[in-house]
């Protein structure tokens, strides 16, 4: 508005009274910005993990995973949030599985874990060799999706890995090229590279001549084999049936990684939620005592406005306007602060505490910033209704004399 | 016409309720220049502020042009006040997130739009306080008796027809003490009703009738 004119809404006050009070305004959102930021994470979180684990799971394909006894764990950190890791057992495991009743197709695949080395490999990568011809998860979306198998240096690639379709990527001295990308899972597929079976056998006989530090995986192992079976919903009864029949073995069920990462996310929002109810407390109360000294202060001022004309009503939605105003404004900053920060230190959170995450689609990211913001100016509003209240029960004579008479 | 009939106000203190007002009955007729006197805690803001509905009475009558001032809402007797009542005030009353101009403009913001006076009036006004140009300043930017000129241009902005002034010349100059003193009296020429709480015997010079006050009573009435 031209300074020095003047609105046509007595509710422009409100903006006036908060933009010529800066410190006052900055203060107050500043509180309500610190416990809008910490819930919007914490909900962004919660979201973005329950978003991967529907999207996710489902996306793994196998109703059991067979892993040697002692490697579940690091397992789930790397079926989770694709944690490079390598452990073998013997090849023939996958024979003795297919051969069980009520098990439609079993499946190997062989985990290497790369380096970070210039001398060895593009970088620090979880490689996947699946067998194409057994494999029931990722080769039925390559005849989809690319329309032909993968060639013997082709890679398949989760959608957080860098590198365009066609640009080159180097493993133990061989080198393969991006053949096709996957669509975002938001648990460890991201950060796999997916390659067939006979690839990684070239790659680790190749790596004796050709890297620093060769690849030793013992002729015939394998590390995992994915389990689709006839009736998912047994799937607690045959992992217990494998593991009694064949020793030397863990077994991971869907619901396993569910529950635990259920687990983990319980975890977190044990820390996340009690933090941000305390400091949404912490800023209710800091709101509170901040209008009661506003109003005290503003006693006069209020009085002479109801002196000049304005209605009880009209007083309160000035003032009460300024407090939802303040609360939403300080929502916005904590809801732009919580995504900064939650960018910044995702990556460290899943890790921390192995969760898969997806960003919410944006209809919910907008979804949950508006609820913050309503959130934030609801609770302003309540904080302010008290000393507001009190303050408009003064008779305008009573105000205008500071409150006596 | 205002009229009071037996109106009385107490205030409950620690030492027990004081009264204010006692049964105090009196008329004033349009037109009127009604002076009040008396020492400090006589009772002169509170039969104001009772005339003007910015205080309930305890007990009796406030009516103003026939109509009882508790009879009616809050909404409606602010609306009463708005349109044909202004305020100047013993403290310099002006709201401190807004300029000088907003601050004359400042009744506007709570009448109908049809009913709303110009910018211009508003600088009008300035001018006739004799602070011609600033508009755009902000109150802390006003010496005291500015600030008490910038509160008569806001009480005179919608030519109210009555005007309830208490002690508008305390700690004032010479010269802004004069500039409201003649204000008062062109309004009051024009036909504005004026009650003024005064103890500067000066103004009493003005009034077309003195009331006086002592412990809540009138005590004199010339």
């Amino acid at each position: 508005m031209k300074r020095g004119g003047w609105p046509d809404s007595f509710l422009l006050l409100v903006w006036f009274n908060l933009l010529r009070r800066p410190g006052r305004t900055v203060a107050v959102a500043l509180a309500v910005a610190l416990a809008a930021g910490i819930l919007h994470a914490g909900a962004l979180t919660g979201l973005g993990v329950r978003r991967a684990l529907a999207i996710g799971t489902a996306r793994l394909g196998a109703d059991l995973l067979v892993v040697p006894e002692g490697a579940a764990e690091a397992t789930h950190t790397a079926l989770v949030v694709g944690e490079p890791m390598a452990f073998y057992m013997d090849g023939s495991v996958v024979d003795r599985i297919a051969a069980l009743p009520g098990v439609q197709a079993a499946s190997p695949q062989v985990f290497v874990e790369t380096m970070a080395s210039s001398a060895c490999c593009t970088g620090r990568l979880f490689l996947v060799g699946f067998d194409p011809e057994t494999d029931f998860t990722v080769q039925p979306w390559l005849m989809k999706e690319l329309g032909r198998p993968l060639g013997p240096r082709d890679v398949l690639v989760g959608n957080h890995i860098l590198g365009l379709t066609g640009d080159p990527l180097r493993f133990y001295g061989t080198e393969f090229r991006i053949a096709a990308r996957l669509d975002p899972t938001g648990m460890g597929m991201d950060e796999t590279v997916f390659l067939p079976l006979e690839a990684v056998a070239e790659m680790t006989r190749a790596s004796a001549t050709l890297a620093e530090k060769p690849l030793a995986i013992p002729e015939g192992h394998i590390s995992a084999v994915l389990v689709k079976l006839a009736e998912p919903e047994r799937a607690a009864e045959m992992a217990r049936l494998i593991t009694e029949r064949i020793p030397g073995v863990a077994v991971l069920t869907g619901g396993d990684v569910t529950r635990a990462v259920i687990r983990s996310l319980t975890g977190l929002m044990a820390l996340l939620v009690p933090t941000a109810l305390g400091l949404a407390a912490l800023a209710g109360v800091l709101l509170a005592l901040l209008f009661s000294t506003v109003s005290a202060e503003r006693c006069r001022e209020i009085g002479l406005l109801r002196a000049i004309g304005a209605s009880a009503r009209q007083t309160a939605l000035v003032l009460l306007g300024e407090a939802a105003v303040l609360g939403a404004a300080g929502g916005l900053a904590g809801v732009a602060a919580g995504f900064g920060i939650f960018g910044l230190f995702q990556r460290a959170i899943r890790f921390s505490y192995t969760l898969p995450f997806l960003w919410p689609s944006p209809a919910v990211q907008a979804g949950v910033a508006i609820a913050v913001c309503a959130l934030a100016a609801g609770l302003a509003v309540l904080a302010a209704a008290v000393p507001v209240r009190r303050i408009l029960r003064l008779e305008p004579h009573h105000a205008i004399h500071g409150g006596r008479a | 016409m205002i009229e009071l009939r037996r109106v009385s106000k107490s205030y409950p203190t620690r030492g027990g309720r004081v009264v204010a007002l006692a049964e105090l009955s009196t008329t004033i007729q349009p037109g009127e220049f009604v002076v009040l006197t008396g020492r400090s805690g006589a009772g002169k803001s509170t039969l104001l502020s009772l005339a003007s509905g910015l205080l309930k009475p305890d007990t009796g009558e406030v009516r103003i042009a026939g109509r009882n001032l508790w009879d009616m809402s809050d909404g409606e007797r602010s609306l009463l006040r708005c349109r044909t009542m202004g305020f100047v005030f013993q403290f310099a009353s002006l709201i401190p997130t807004l300029t000088v101009l907003e601050n004359v403009l400042l009744p506007n913001a709570f009448l109908p739009r049809g009913e709303r006076t110009s910018r211009q009036r508003a600088e009008e006004m300035l001018e006739r306080v004799g602070l011609p140009g600033f508009g755009h300043r902000m109150p802390w930017q006003l010496s005291g008796g500015q600030q008490k000129r910038v509160a008569v241009a806001r009480a005179l902005l919608l030519r109210p027809a009555l005007i309830f002034a208490d002690e508008p010349t305390a700690d004032l100059d010479a010269e802004t003490e004069q500039v409201i003193s003649d204000l008062l009296q062109e309004e009051h020429r024009r036909g504005c009703t004026v009650m003024l709480a005064t103890h500067n015997r000066e103004l009493v010079g003005l009034a077309t009738r003195h009331l006086g006050l002592a412990e809540g009573r009138l005590v004199l009435a010339s």
